[in-house]
């Protein structure tokens, strides 16, 4: 147990060394005042999320659509369902609501509509102001979050608005990059040779550059800020 | 020597701006190197990621295969590339089918190498660099002065001076405001583009994933944004499993930047799909929707079956060989590189853009070893550096009077002492009154406009050896000196101080007459033939004596015996068990002392305050760097340590001939930090370094004197 809380401290630590501002919760209140702190000092109109199933199942961000904040789900399907209002449409409908929510002309082929989503997408991510996702792993060493995806919504949210934060349970956190390796290959499937997720992605700190001469560590061109809210239930 | 290459490194050396940028990046890289190695077993973790690359390339081929099966399960397409013009016509083609016209580029050295940037925007497709840096350099119209900061050489004046222009408007050089203004112009560039190219730093045969890692965010979407992603992969990234990719990422980051793990590493695995996508009619994720994987082989399967020149693909591009490089310190990989810069860059020079460009490269180089000291894949660039100029030296012809000197006079001891008396005579116009050679006529000129020379004494070590064959019991251990040219014509004096000293120490001190130059400036050249026949003769004059050791006191003579030799000679059994011999009694000057330092006499020196400069051979060579400081602390001197005190000095064997602006460089930095620490004296351990520091002094015209430690042990009274 003590092992445990040595290594969630490391992971504190080094996440916060590396430059992100990590905020530790242990109840769900906690995690919304987190929440709302940020969306206030910061002035967070939009947000969008990706996959976020630990912040559904608290209902972390339920209040924000009460505070005329707009929430946006990013994942194809999820994004396609608010658009039809839940309801099961076939493709001319759904390419039909596409249309209209791009202002594009799009053909009634799943290729077309995948395109007019994605292009749709990419400006609700770049116009957002706090991306939020969710990591798998956290790795103790590095101070390092990871996330395994198909889609790719996730690196986009976690990229592309203007600030980002992702959401990790102090459970999942692991010592170092040998036994993250391990959770990912158990994750994806435990098979040697098996299939991993498309895209796996390790975050360490805040993005940055020393290109610029006397800007070091300044921000470069992704998030201005990392968040990282811990989940640590009793 | 090429006047162009000359030219080049005389405007690096005068441009303002870049040596301004040079400066703090190498204040900055210093740091960053510190923390980078704070905390980890680097020995280790180094040993560890040199034999994962090795078994890596041993397999190369199943791996390549691997790779491509697996790559392509997962929904990718696989091309491979023989040539630079196969992999440029492969994008071009796809780039003309699929219509693109806005293409994003993350950094690649490998499309820098093929100069993919270029052959796409003569086709008029426009080209958007994401990496800041290399935006920078490609606003400039430049090629990357630094495989990972390709914009290191420019200041911020002349950065915003890029961004001003770029949008035709007053950019401040605030350095947050610059950022921000590179963000922002970049951004539409993104959304907007039909492709998106990248490099790889690793690609794992075993799963056919990609791993991209980037600090700044754009690799994140230069991945993911554009419907196509283009990544070319040079097949040496190609490794066994993800264990093998950790050993990278443990020591990339904090190899080139100094810090733990870069921001984002990117595992990219075939296509993006939609989860559970029987429930859905979208075909694919978010993510492009196709990718290209252009394997390029360019030069490296050649290189895998040179047995010299195979470990250059252990490298990871990590820089941090640039960062350490004295020379690269001077003129940035503008200059000192072509495409691939310093050390390593080279090597790969060599086998990608051609052997001309990669000798005019390898001559820059100080053979001053700190390189192989940062390297964190364990290559051991200097050799291969050594082996480029031997290489080029079997098929072309050296300079012609180099080759006289090295090939018909170093080698033969009776030659060379007569040549020494040749210029002896001649110097006497040159000599001032106080022995030293200020201004040289000729092409020697440009020498001493850089240091002044000492004079070659009246009479060498040789002629007034023979006081020196000491006598006595045979049970005391016999002692033979090995002075080196320096000491034996132009410190003379030192040579008598070696002497006393060792017949101080009761040892029978032996000074064999028929030595001659230890090989090292004609095997830097690159002549091994003509250094085996001097190791040859020396091997056998020294084994003559039956000496128990052999002292010296120049540390590059010391790893030419010592560790050259035995490579020279490992083809013949019976030179090299000679050779092994010799080796095993190597003893540098200061080495030996302190296991006598008891008794030895110390005389006192007028100065107290003293500072230490290592020789490159002697702490990197030999790994020797306490005992000559535990002497100073016999000495009861005080010692102030110097800034970079292990920083090459700048002599670098004949470059004071070939690059002498270069070396006044590289001097100048090593004479500032002594002067900085408010020493009396600066004491070394190897002559040649004397003679660069004192030569150097004197044209400040300091009062700072230059001491080589065996001179500390000087009899008094003795001259």
């Amino acid at each position: 147990m003590t092992k445990k809380i040595e290594l969630i401290e490391k992971f504190k630590a080094e996440a916060a060394k590396a430059g992100a501002k990590v905020l530790v919760a242990e109840n769900r209140e906690k995690a919304i005042d987190h929440i709302n702190n940020i969306i206030r000092s910061k002035r967070v109109n939009v947000v969008v999320k990706a996959s976020c199933p630990l912040a559904g199942s608290l209902k972390l961000l339920n209040h924000l659509s009460e505070q005329n904040i707009s929430v946006c789900e990013t994942s194809l399907v999820q994004w396609a369902i608010r658009l039809t209002q839940n309801k099961e449409v076939p493709l001319e409908e759904v390419a039909g609501l596409v249309a209209n929510a791009t202002g594009e002309i799009v053909d009634h082929d799943p290729e077309a509509v995948l395109q007019a989503a994605k292009r749709a997408l990419k400006n609700i991510y770049a116009n957002a102001d706090l991306g939020i996702t969710e990591a798998d792993f956290g790795i103790a060493e590095t101070g390092t979050l990871i996330t395994l995806e198909n889609e790719g919504n996730q690196r986009l949210a976690a990229v592309l608005p203007r600030l980002h934060l992702t959401i990790i349970e102090a459970k999942n956190i692991v010592l170092d990059l040998a036994e993250a390796a391990e959770m990912i290959k158990r994750t994806a499937g435990g098979i040697p040779g098996c299939r991993l997720p498309t895209f796996i992605t390790y975050l360490t700190g805040r993005n940055t550059t020393a290109d610029i001469p006397g800007a070091l560590f300044a921000r470069a061109q992704g998030p201005e800020e990392e968040y990282i809210l811990l989940i640590e239930l009793e | 020597m090429s006047a162009e290459a000359e030219k080049q490194i005389r405007q690096a050396l005068a441009d303002k701006h870049l040596q301004s940028a040079l400066k703090s990046f190498t204040a900055l890289t210093k740091i960053g190197r510190q923390m980078g190695m704070t905390g980890i077993d680097f020995p280790v973790l180094r040993q560890d990621l040199h034999n994962r690359k090795e078994r890596a390339i041993d397999h190369l081929p199943q791996l390549i295969v691997q790779f491509k099966k697996n790559a392509c399960d997962a929904g990718a397409i696989v091309f491979e590339a023989k040539t630079a013009e196969e992999a440029v016509n492969y994008v071009l083609k796809l780039a003309r089918e699929r219509g693109v016209k806005n293409i994003v580029k993350s950094k690649s050295m490998v499309s820098e190498e093929i100069d993919l940037r270029g052959k796409l925007e003569q086709v008029g497709i426009r080209v958007d660099e994401t990496d800041i840096g290399e935006r920078i350099v490609q606003l400039a119209g430049e090629r990357p002065a630094h495989i990972v900061g390709p914009a290191i050489h420019k200041t911020r004046e002349q950065i915003a001076g890029l961004f001003g222009k770029l949008l035709d408007r007053e950019i401040s050089t605030d350095a947050q405001i610059l950022l921000d203004t590179a963000r922002e112009s970049l951004r539409d560039s993104y959304l907007k583009a039909d492709m998106g190219i990248s490099g790889a730093n690793i690609a794992i045969a075993d799963s056919g994933t990609l791993v991209i890692l980037t600090n700044e965010g754009n690799g994140q979407m230069v991945t993911t944004l554009a419907p196509i992603h283009i990544a070319i992969v040079g097949i040496e990234k190609i490794v066994h499993d993800f264990a093998d990719a950790n050993a990278v990422l443990r020591l990339l980051s904090r190899s080139c930047v100094g810090t733990k793990m870069t921001s984002y590493v990117s595992f990219i695995t075939g296509i993006s799909k939609v989860d559970n996508s029987c429930d859905s009619f979208f075909p694919a994720g978010q993510g492009p929707r196709e990718l290209h994987i252009i394997l390029l082989d360019n030069g490296r399967s050649t290189m895998r079956e040179s047995e010299m020149f195979r470990q250059a693909l252990y490298c990871i591009k990590c820089g941090s060989c640039l960062n350490i490089c004295p020379v690269f310190a001077s003129v940035s990989g503008q200059t000192y590189g072509y495409v691939y810069q310093g050390g390593i860059g080279t090597v790969l020079t060599a086998f990608y853009h051609g052997w001309q460009l990669a000798h005019e490269l390898a001559e820059m180089c100080m053979g001053c070893l700190s390189c192989r000291d940062v390297c964190p894949a364990d290559i051991d660039i200097p050799q291969m550096i050594r082996e480029v100029r031997k290489k080029y030296h079997e098929e072309k012809i050296l300079n012609v009077d180099k080759t006289f000197v090295y090939r018909a006079v170093l080698k033969n001891p009776g030659v060379l002492n007569m040549t020494v008396k040749a210029g002896r005579f001649l110097q006497k116009p040159f000599v001032d009154r106080d022995a030293m050679i200020r201004k040289l006529p000729l092409v020697f000129g440009k020498i001493t406009d850089i240091i002044s020379l000492p004079s070659i004494t009246p009479a060498s070590l040789r002629d007034c050896s023979p006081t020196f064959k000491s006598t006595g019991d045979n049970d005391r251990s016999r002692v033979a000196f090995f002075s080196g040219c320096v000491a034996s014509y132009l410190y003379t004096g030192l040579g008598e101080s070696v002497l006393q000293a060792l017949n101080n120490l009761n040892v029978i001190a032996i000074y064999p007459p028929d030595q001659t130059c230890c090989g090292a400036p004609v095997y830097f050249n690159g002549d091994s033939k003509t250094t085996l026949s001097m190791a040859v003769h020396n091997i056998e004059v020294l084994l003559e004596t039956g000496a128990d050791y052999i002292v010296t006191v120049c540390p590059g003579c010391a790893v030419m015996l010592k560790k050259e030799y035995l490579r020279l000679t490992e083809k013949d059994k019976i030179l090299y068990s000679k050779a092994l011999s010799v080796s095993g009694k190597i003893r540098d000057f200061s080495q030996l002392m302190i296991g006598h330092s008891g008794k030895a006499e110390v005389s006192k020196s007028g100065s107290t305050r003293v500072t230490y400069h290592d020789p490159c051979h002697l702490k990197r060579g030999l790994g020797i760097w306490l005992e000559p400081r535990k002497l100073i602390e016999v000495a009861g001197l005080e010692l102030v340590e110097m800034d970079d005190a292990d920083a090459c000095c700048g002599f670098g064997g004949d470059s004071l001939l070939t690059h002498p602006d270069l070396c006044g460089s590289i001097l100048n930095r090593k004479l500032d930090n002594i002067e900085a620490t408010g020493a009396d004296a600066v004491i070394t351990a190897c002559t040649a370094c004397v003679l660069q520091l004192r030569g150097g002094l004197d044209k400040r015209g300091s009062k700072i004197k230059v001491v080589h430690i065996a001179d500390l042990f000087k009899v008094t009274g003795h001259p």
